[in-house]
């Protein structure tokens, strides 16, 4: 198996983690309230109870922040040939050579993504988690996803030479904008089960 | 319960600041929604000294519609008030005094002459339209009333009502016993809240909950004349107080701690020997001294400490499934329980 697909394969296995993280999270609480009285609550009870608001900013910045990170994935694995020579940007010469195609590339990512990137989002109401947490989410996710973004286009610039250096910087700040992203989720959790 | 919180005079401003801080992330010169803070808490700050209101930048002019606010107790004063002159010449005390004395008794005195000089109620009752005390007066209208679900009441009191009101707690008081009372308006209370909810209005406050420095020259004698005000227009709206009891020694201001403590049991004196059910509901004391000595003399630190123990008071979220579990009136009741 190709390196590249191993290392898409590891971020999807973070994806999964951050969501089984959330439900046991929202598990371990509905088993230590029910514990805590007789009156007994559906889940649905619980996220309605759970839920808080974590303000306008912080929202709007996590949502174009989740937008930017499947754009950043696509610009990793799709912009070239080098990971599915079957499945790129250049397939489509038109758009490839239009001095917009990136831009083009990166609206019809969104587009496709919108619905993922709004509903994910929400789970962070769930949270309580600090300020100095929201702001690094908001200022380090768009400069990681941004030098991950750059990365990419480099290797679409110097198509057919290639990069490893590029490509596995692209990668890592791929990983760490994910990661960054899920730690609402992470730290909720260890705080959950202290 | 969502309370509103007032901050009375420096100590109580700088606790304030740690409730109303925004939880949102903050963006340079942006801002996408309202002013998120912890448990969506509303509230002002009290001072008398204006300098000290100006030299900050983190409250605005509640005057000039800003939030979260300042207020300056007696900007309602005129320079040149009738009132004012009445006062400092028969008594020696200055309603526009900028920082109030530090001793505690001060304050006291200046409120204890509204209350017994008929002729000095008269006169204000002119200048201020109907007020007869022009301090609490203005701090209720302008600064908290506002935010409280007690602004949308379709029945205010007029000030012609006052005074029978002022009886009815009075009467109500030898009648009933404090639970009595307690529970009393509760039923109206949630309809109220019911309304405000049915109305798009569920931002506003159910609660009031003092902080003040006990035995400073501000915060020490603003709570009960407030809470007189408060409880003209509603009997049983929960009023809670968070007293800071100072450090040993003298403070930066010089004023002794002897003097300090003496304002600190004539706070509390105050406070908890109103007849059942006329003055605020609960008093919870922190011990500055504690928190001098646990985080060495960090101020910040101390005030950040005092918000962790308040906050779960604040927290909005309810038992699963449930209704009005932590809402102001059932904590008021619960207290009153006890």
């Amino acid at each position: 198996m190709k390196y590249e697909i191993t290392l898409l394969i590891a971020l999807a296995i973070i994806m999964l983690a951050g969501f089984l993280t959330h439900t046991a999270y929202l598990q371990r609480i509905k088993d230590k309230l029910s514990k805590t009285s007789d009156a007994a609550f559906k889940m649905e009870d619980l996220k309605q109870s759970l839920k808080i608001p974590q303000g306008s900013n912080y929202n709007t910045l996590v949502i174009s922040s989740w937008s930017l990170f499947f754009v950043a994935l696509a610009f990793l694995y799709f912009l070239t040939p080098r990971v599915f020579p079957a499945w790129n940007f250049f397939d489509f010469p038109k758009v490839a050579s239009d001095e917009l195609g990136l831009l083009i590339f990166a609206i019809a990512i969104v587009l496709v993504t919108a619905v993922v990137s709004f509903i994910i989002p929400r789970g962070y109401g769930f949270y309580t988690f600090s300020r100095v947490l929201k702001n690094i989410t908001i200022y380090g996710v768009p400069l990681l996803l941004l030098i991950s973004i750059i990365s990419s286009s480099y290797l679409a610039t110097i198509f057919p030479l290639t990069s490893d250096i590029a490509w596995n910087l692209g990668f890592v700040a791929l990983a760490a904008a994910l990661i960054m992203l899920l730690a609402p989720i992470f730290s909720g959790f260890l705080e959950v089960i202290r | 319960m969502r309370p509103c919180l007032v901050g009375i005079g420096g100590a109580g401003g700088n606790v304030l600041r740690q409730f109303l801080q925004s939880q949102d992330a903050s963006l340079p010169r942006i801002k996408l929604g309202e002013h998120l803070t912890f448990g969506d808490v509303r509230g002002l700050w009290l001072e008398s000294a204006a300098q000290d209101a100006q030299d900050q930048n983190f409250y605005g002019n509640l005057a000039e519609g800003e939030h979260p606010g300042y207020l300056i107790c007696h900007d309602s004063i005129r320079p040149d008030s009738d009132t004012r002159d009445y006062v400092m010449k028969n008594y020696g005390y200055d309603l526009k005094a900028q920082g109030y004395d530090r001793r505690a008794e001060y304050l006291k005195g200046v409120f204890e002459i509204f209350d017994f000089d008929q002729n000095l109620r008269n006169l204000a009752d002119n200048e201020f339209q109907g007020e007869e005390n022009p301090l609490p007066a203005y701090i209720w209208k302008k600064g908290i009333r506002p935010l409280t679900t007690i602004s949308i009441s379709k029945s205010k009191l007029t000030f012609a009502n006052k005074n029978n009101a002022n009886q009815d707690i009075n009467q109500n008081s030898k009648k009933l016993s404090g639970q009595q009372i307690a529970l009393s308006s509760i039923g109206s209370l949630l309809k109220k809240r019911g309304d405000n909810q049915d109305s798009g209005q569920s931002k506003l406050c159910d609660s009031i909950l003092f902080m003040a420095s006990l035995g400073g020259g501000t915060g020490t004698g603003f709570i009960n004349p407030i809470t007189n005000y408060v409880r003209l227009e509603e009997l049983a709206f929960p009023i809670f107080a968070f007293g800071i009891l100072t450090e040993k020694g003298s403070d930066a201001r010089h004023a002794s701690e002897g003097q300090r403590d003496l304002g600190a049991v004539i706070a509390m004196y105050d406070l908890l020997t109103k007849e059942a059910g006329t003055g605020i509901d609960a008093l919870i004391i922190v011990d500055n001294q504690i928190l001098l000595e646990r985080f060495k003399g960090n101020y910040p630190a101390m005030d950040t400490a005092m918000y962790h123990a308040i906050r779960p008071i604040l927290e909005r979220r309810n038992y699963p499934g449930a209704q009005l579990q932590d809402d102001a009136p059932a904590m008021r009741r619960v207290i009153w329980e006890a």
